[in-house]
Order: structure tokens, then C-alpha cells, then sequence
């Protein structure tokens, strides 16, 4: 498998992260990733193609659900105990909608 | 060296002095994060296992209505709403918890030295490394602050720095400890392990906070009372998979295993095995856990708690980006599909080696503490030193890191068990222990 990781792809996928990532250190990156995913290929060797796992590969457990029964939700002082911006129970967040004007 | 039984607390005044005794000597190492002087205290009507024993507690782990950092910027001022399954269990055994101790940033890395924070320094020797992740936990009970500490082990994170700093570290079969309230690094990997002088205080330790958890879906208990004899011999059989261990060990960790292999044939049976996938383990490991820690940082948009993930070190952001590109279309089934194919194929490796020995030993680590700052630009090399470590995580096995005299030459011999035979594996490193220490 190539393991060819080029500066385009690592500006899309941190940006899909979430995460702005300084021009110099994209550079950086790079080539930290480039080793890795070198590293990565040792697995060519093997022809081991995947199934579908229905359970648990180390615990064997399978579907581990709890009763459908209601109970209490999280107290709201607790909820909101590391928000510093709340307002009327609601979180405060940065605009995400714009329209064409602004 | 600080057990249980000489460490309990008795009065205020005892405790007073134990944070004055940390908060002097401790700037030398950075161990403690923060110390939970105004949150604990004294009591003399304690009557639980644990009663009046001060611990360390690593800073990954929820305590209600304290701030835990994760090692990072994006959480230096959270304050847990809630404490994690094995902080109710440690405090109704009445431990008192000192503070929480220093970490490689959300739990990656194996120096602490990716800390928001300033790393830990190792008590044998200020200018080396204390390892990682757990590195204040382990410099905690080797710098003599607290008899036992709690860290957690996702690729090696409690052996390694026990490893480092000449303490015992155990990590036990993933699901024997709730994993509800610790914070999240790689799912299938993470599990709670403990720092100690004396294995006996381990056990003390583990059997207060194992147990299965409604809170945690994949903890489990399945006790495993006799091991069942493999062989028809009485002797415990020992295997060491020379095939894997023999490169790239240092001269001094060659050496000490040399020399313990020779005294441990004069009790046990040394066999040599061949576990015929492990050498993927390193690269399985590294696939599945960076895309489940991609997975386990999407959480932080600091929009309900802390600061969002631009606030993270170099390593995080690294692993969350790579995480993030093996996991998506067109590159999950050459990575992650069959990284956790191969994984199956090393855990049934482990389970046929387990129909022929007792115990899997190997080194710890295969170099001793390496210089601060000498690895920190060069990831690949730091990933390296997991090497030993990792294997355990994959299959879920219990396994104790031993250490050679504590001094800056302290070697940790890593005995590996079956899962859920963390009795019996506890009770036998007693006698594997006073064998080490004589090497």
C-alpha cells in the first residue's frame, strides 16, 4: 500500500478535526507522518483481510445494554458547573450561520 | 521505602506534615499536579481496608468537585461533577487522596514529558525521563510521598514508568477495573493499574477497586482461583519468546535478563516460545489506538467543558490527525479493519501459548531512562519504546512490571498472566520479586 500522506490532505483532515494547525508545523507533520505510516506497512506482509466482528475481539462480550427504564438526568448546576456562558439553561456557543449579507 | 502498613496517617498533624514534606521536596521532580489539602483529611473513625492510607491519584481520573487536568490546557479548569467508580471505592475503603499527579497530556506518550504542564523528573536521576504516561504516579511512590499510587495503562503507561523509576507496576485484565470516570484516551486499550513498594499493598489496592460496574459495559469478573497446571511438572513454567526480545534490548537490560533467566531455571522452567504475530503488535497497536483517541478527543469543542482542542499539544493534535485519516473512507480497511483483524491473530497467540506456560516474561522496556528532551522530536523512536508494552494491551492480559535494586540501573521484568488470572499472578510475582532483586 502507498503510504503517500501530502500537505493537502493534512490541511482537510484538520480541518474536518477541528484542529488549525500552523503553516511551519504542517510542514512538520509531514514528515513525522510520512514515518509513521512507513511504519504502518509492515503490515503488508500479512493477508489478513478483515470480517465483520459481531462481538467484542478481547472481551468476547456482545450487545451489552441496560434496562430501558427512565431515571434522573444530570442535575442542571452540574451541567452547566464548567460553562461559563450560559444563558436561560442554554449554551452559549460562536455563530454558525451567516447570510448573504454577513 | 514506604509500605501501607508504615505510611497510615494517625493525626491531623501526621497529614500536615506529609503535604508540607511534598510540597518541599516536590519541586524537584514535579510529581503532583495538585494537592488535595483543602478537600481531605484526618479521621480517626475510619475503619476500611484502606483506612487513613494516603494515595496518589494520576490526573486522568475524576474526583468529584475537584479540577482534573488531563495533563492539559483544554481542562485546566474543569472541575469534575462527578468521581469516578474507583475514587467511591477508594474512598469508602477510607483512603485519603493526597493529589493528583502529573501525565503525558490525555495520557500520550511514555515520558511525561508532553505534560501542558513541565514534565516529572525520575527520583534515580534528575536529567532522566520518569517514563510515561503515569510518570507522576510512579515518582510519587519512588520519590517516597505515598506508598501506592493509581495510574492508568493504555500501550504501557503504568509499566513503563514503574519500569523507569524502580517501582513495582501492574495493569490487570481489561475490565477487571471500571473504567467510568477515567478519562477517555483508547477505549479498548485503557485500563487502571497500580504503583507500589510490596506487591502484597498492590493486591490490597486491587481488591478495593476491582470489581464489574453497571457504569463501565466492558468491565467484567471472572476470578480464576488455581491456576490450572500446564505442564505435569509442579514447577511454575516461565516462557520468553526469545524471537521477539532479542533485538534491539541495550547491553544493560541484555544483561540483567541474562542473569535472571539463569536464576530462575534453578526454580522454574524456562521454556522458549514463539508467539508468531507479535511482531505486528506495534503497528496494530498504533492504528487502533489513534483512531479510538480521534474517536475519544471529538468530545472536546469546549463548548460544555474546557477549551477546545486548539488549545492541545503537538502530540494530541498529531494523533487526533492521523487518527482521523486512517479511520476515513478509502483508508479504514488497509488501516483499522485490519489492524483489528491482525489483533485477533496476536490475542490467539497469547491463548495457545497459555496451554503450554504459566507466565510470559520479557524486559519492560528494552533501554533504560533516556536523557530528558532526547526523544521529544522524534516520535518514531519514542512509539519504539512501547515495544514490550503494547502486546499486553491488545490481548487484555494482566501483567506486572518487577524492578531490579532501585537505582538509576533499575531494570523492570515484565511476568505476563492469562486473562483473569491477575491472583495468581500477583500472588507468584511475591516470590519472582525477592529473585529479581537479587540480580
Amino acid at each position: 500500500m502507498k503510504n503517500k500522506i501530502d500537505l493537502e490532505t493534512i490541511k482537510k483532515i484538520s480541518r474536518l478535526s477541528g484542529l488549525e494547525i500552523a503553516e511551519n508545523d504542517q510542514e512538520k507533520y509531514l514528515k513525522q507522518f510520512s514515518e509513521i505510516l512507513d511504519y504502518f506497512s509492515v503490515l503488508d506482509k500479512i493477508d489478513e483481510k478483515s470480517s465483520s466482528f459481531d462481538n467484542h475481539i478481547v472481551t468476547k462480550l456482545k450487545d451489552v445494554t441496560r434496562k430501558d427504564e427512565v431515571s434522573d438526568s444530570l442535575l442542571e448546576k452540574k451541567v452547566f458547573l464548567n460553562h461559563k456562558n450560559s444563558q436561560d439553561k442554554y449554551f452559549k456557543v460562536e455563530r454558525i450561520l451567516y447570510n448573504e449579507d454577513n | 521505602m514506604k509500605i501501607i502498613e508504615n505510611s497510615k496517617i494517625n493525626s491531623d498533624r501526621e497529614l500536615n506534615d506529609l503535604f508540607q514534606l511534598i510540597e518541599k521536596e516536590d519541586s524537584q521532580y514535579h510529581s503532583f499536579l495538585s494537592l488535595h489539602k483543602n478537600y481531605t483529611k484526618f479521621d480517626e473513625n475510619r475503619r476500611g481496608e484502606l483506612a487513613n492510607v494516603p494515595i496518589a491519584i494520576k490526573d486522568n481520573i475524576c474526583v468529584k468537585n475537584t479540577i482534573v487536568t488531563a495533563g492539559s490546557k483544554v481542562l485546566e479548569d474543569y472541575i469534575s461533577p462527578y468521581n469516578a467508580t474507583i475514587i467511591e471505592k477508594l474512598q469508602k475503603a477510607g483512603a485519603i487522596i493526597v493529589g493528583k499527579t502529573n501525565l503525558d497530556e490525555f495520557a500520550m506518550g511514555s515520558s511525561t514529558e508532553n505534560s501542558a504542564f513541565g514534565p516529572t523528573k525520575n527520583p534515580l536521576d534528575r536529567s532522566l525521563i520518569s517514563g510515561g504516561s503515569s510518570g507522576g504516579s510512579a515518582v510519587a511512590v519512588s520519590a517516597n510521598f505515598v506508598p501506592v499510587a493509581i495510574g492508568t495503562d493504555t500501550g504501557g503507561s503504568v509499566r513503563h514508568p514503574a519500569s523507569m523509576c524502580g517501582v513495582i507496576g501492574f495493569k490487570p485484565t481489561y475490565g477487571e477495573i471500571s473504567r467510568y470516570g477515567i478519562i477517555a484516551m483508547g477505549s479498548s486499550l485503557d485500563q487502571v493499574g497500580i504503583f507500589g513498594n510490596e506487591v502484597g499493598d498492590i493486591e490490597r489496592v486491587f481488591n478495593v477497586v476491582r470489581g464489574s460496574d453497571s457504569k463501565d459495559s466492558t468491565s467484567q469478573i471472572k476470578k480464576i482461583k488455581k491456576l490450572a497446571k500446564t505442564n505435569s511438572s509442579e514447577k511454575i513454567s516461565i516462557g520468553i519468546p526469545y524471537h521477539f526480545i532479542q533485538k534491539g534490548l541495550s547491553i544493560e537490560v541484555k544483561e540483567k535478563i541474562g542473569l535472571l533467566v539463569q536464576k530462575l531455571k534453578e526454580k522454574y522452567e524456562i521454556i522458549d516460545i514463539t508467539l508468531p504475530h507479535i511482531n505486528y503488535s506495534l503497528a496494530v497497536y498504533y492504528i487502533i489506538m489513534l483512531v479510538e483517541v480521534a474517536s475519544n478527543m471529538a468530545r472536546y469543542d469546549g463548548v460544555r467543558y474546557g477549551k477546545n482542542k486548539n488549545s492541545l499539544g503537538d502530540e494530541v493534535k498529531r494523533r487526533i490527525i492521523l487518527g482521523t485519516y486512517i479511520s476515513s473512507a478509502g483508508y479504514a480497511d488497509k488501516y483499522y479493519h485490519r489492524a483489528q483483524a491482525v489483533r485477533k491473530l496476536i490475542l490467539e497467540d497469547f491463548k495457545k501459548a497459555y496451554l503450554r506456560v504459566d507466565y510470559i516474561m520479557m524486559p519492560t522496556s528494552p533501554v533504560l531512562p533516556w536523557k530528558i528532551g532526547e526523544k521529544i522530536n522524534d516520535s518514531m523512536s519514542m512509539y519504539l519504546m512501547d515495544i514490550f508494552t503494547v502486546p499486553v494491551n491488545l490481548a487484555g492480559l494482566p501483567a506486572i512490571s518487577l524492578p531490579t535494586k532501585r537505582d538509576p540501573l533499575s531494570v523492570g521484568i515484565q511476568f505476563i498472566a492469562n486473562q483473569f488470572n491477575d491472583d495468581n499472578l500477583l500472588n507468584d510475582s511475591k516470590e519472582f520479586l525477592e529473585i529479581i532483586e537479587t540480580i
